[in-house]
């Protein structure tokens, strides 16, 4: 058993105990992901937010049902996404019907866009994480390029010359494709930061 | 729904290393494009570094500041209405993990080997770090000695010795016998703990062998019996013929011509034989005492005696069915069919009185840890399940 999947199993062995810190460590795993899932369809960060909370209420109540933390992720984005297209549908929060989910899951299989949707994410989050481990100095660096700062920005924020940024860049990128190994992924993070 | 073929993330992939796409090849690509969003959704974001880029920083910026929301439950849904809760059956998680192994495999081919990593984690969680009920395991002893490993070995014919034959195909064996090089090479199968299998003995006889069984048989019949020897749970559908069927156990002795009935003769326990269908005599090993089943009855041997009462036969073969059934079994003997079945061993805590009666049915096919929390509601005790031993300790 890996560490990771030990600390799954712990979590979803608290989960299944009504441990709710199990439960907001969750929330934070997945919100993120959820809700940027969802500004998609809804393009309003608060109504995504509300969406995201109303899932994990009706997952928390069913909590038990879930044998691991991948059936309650596509628990999540099923109710959310339905919940979000309820939501157009309507145009209003107040209206959304809560009735149909209770036969939405875990019965049955999981639709394969939604599954997509979570493999795109479950691929962030490891990229996220990578980024995370970065050495501090060109995690710095990423973090500004990903909010969309230009170099010169970043050399002022970080008291850096541009060569030295550039350098940081390259360094850091260099790392996350070793880090994420296997050739295939490349071009992925070629698109990402060149 | 839609299944996606693998091809789609290949020619997706090829597309986004620019690799040139045959004619044909982007004919199909576009064909996807058009009429599916995920495919859509996802090819723009591969072939636009910009999108990606985008996409990916709002999503590292959101999850970054934790600030936006927190999870607030409210406190009324802590309680489970107990209606609600039920066991998954295993059929249902194997379809959603196929479910995920087959959207997740597809993509492999475009989120590369770091997702190899990743597909397994959520899946091997289930499948292994959980104590899961029984699968089909069991062994083939030969007459020499030799042993055959049912649970890895490929199906399809494993023995064949004249006109006779043994085939293996998903979890059972059938052995056939053509013609007159009769074999009487006693055979053994046995279940470990934790498996069950099935066979289909020369005659056409039909055994279900339970977790923890030991089935010996002739490879073939001959003679004026049909004798077997069980140790652990079966059940037996007999085929019809005109020599007598007998099962030999360490307590006794079932005979019959042609019926269906389960036995139950664990070490330790008592040998129960439940009829279902036509008509048995089940005698005690060390006694003349005999006595004959009707279906519907029950015959108890224990300490070398016979007793006979009326049941529901249900209960006895609710294991044929994915479902353990309890009418008033005590405690150590639930707890005992539950470590055969999960492989799993039981220590009880002091003060826990293992006489203590339980009623109620329990799916089999579900992981032991749901088992075990369905068991809690009923009963005041508490299972706390530690590698493969499960403790009884009382509630309070």
């Amino acid at each position: 058993m890996t560490e990771d999947q030990q600390l799954e199993e712990e979590l979803i062995t608290r989960i299944h105990r009504g441990d709710r810190s199990a439960g907001g460590i969750l929330y934070d795993k997945i919100a993120p992901a959820l809700r940027h899932s969802l500004l998609q369809l809804v393009r309003d960060y608060g109504v995504a937010n509300e969406i995201v909370s109303d899932g994990f209420i009706k997952f928390w109540i069913r909590r038990e049902n879930f044998p691991s933390i991948a059936n309650i992720k596509a628990f999540l984005f099923t109710v959310c996404r339905n919940l979000a297209l309820d939501y157009l549908k309507k145009g209003s929060r107040k209206e959304i019907s809560y009735g149909f989910i209770d036969q939405a899951f875990p019965n049955q299989a999981v639709d394969p866009a939604i599954e997509a949707e979570i493999t795109k994410y479950e691929f962030y989050d490891l990229l996220y994480e990578e980024i995370n481990h970065l050495a501090p100095g060109q995690k710095a660096v990423i973090q500004l390029f990903l909010q969309g700062k230009s170099v010169k920005d970043i050399c002022k924020e970080l008291n850096l010359s541009e060569e030295s940024v550039w350098n940081s860049k390259f360094k850091a990128v260099r790392r996350l494709r070793e880090n994420m190994k296997g050739k295939d992924l490349a071009p992925i993070l070629a698109l990402l930061f060149l | 729904m839609q299944d996606y073929p693998g091809d789609i993330f290949l020619l997706l992939h090829k597309k986004a290393i620019g690799e040139e796409l045959t004619a044909e090849e982007m004919e199909i690509l576009d064909e996807w494009i058009r009429t599916d969003n995920s495919i859509r959704a996802l090819h723009d974001l591969v072939n636009d570094d910009e999108k990606f880029t985008t996409d990916f920083s709002q999503y590292y910026i959101d999850r970054a500041n934790k600030a936006h929301g927190s999870f607030d439950i409210p406190s009324e849904t802590n309680k489970l209405p107990e209606k609600r809760r039920r066991l998954r059956t295993l059929t249902r998680r194997v379809a959603i993990a196929a479910s995920l192994v087959v959207v997740i495999g597809s993509f492999v081919y475009y989120f590369a080997a770091m997702k190899k990593a990743q597909v397994d984690l959520p899946l091997s969680r289930t499948q292994q770090e959980e104590v899961l009920p029984a699968g089909q395991k069991a062994t083939l002893i030969l007459g020499d000695q030799s042993t055959i490993d049912l649970s890895t070995s490929p199906d399809g014919e494993i023995i064949h010795n004249g006109n006779s034959s043994v085939l293996k195909t998903d979890g059972s064996l059938v052995y056939k016998n053509g013609g007159n090089s009769a074999s009487k090479e006693a055979h053994i199968l046995k279940t470990p703990r934790g498996g069950h299998y099935q066979i289909t003995l020369n005659d056409g006889t039909r055994v279900q062998l339970n977790a923890a069984s030991t089935l010996k048989f002739p490879a073939d019949f001959t003679g004026n019996q049909r004798k077997v020897s069980l140790e652990g749970e079966a059940y037996f559908e007999v085929a019809q013929k005109t020599t007598p069927f007998i099962v030999e156990t360490t307590d006794g002795t079932v005979k019959v011509l042609g019926t269906h009935f389960n036995l139950k003769t664990y070490p330790e326990e008592s040998m129960v034989t439940t009829l279902l269908e036509g008509r048995v005599v089940v005698s005690a090993a060390n006694n003349k005492m005999e006595t004959i089943l009707q279906p519907g009855s029950q015959a108890i041997v224990k300490n070398n005696k016979v007793t006979k009462i009326e049941v529901d036969p249900t209960i006895a073969t609710a294991w044929l069915h994915g479902v353990f059934s309890f009418d008033q079994v005590n405690l150590k003997e639930v707890m005992s069919e539950l470590s055969r079945w999960y492989n799993v061993y039981v220590e009880y805590a002091p003060g826990v009185e293992t006489s203590a009666q339980i009623a109620g049915k329990f799916e089999r096919t579900g992981k032991l840890t749901w088992m075990l929390k369905r068991l809690e509601s009923f009963c005041e005790l508490k299972f706390e399940l530690t590698g493969n031993t499960v403790y009884v300790k009382p509630a309070h």
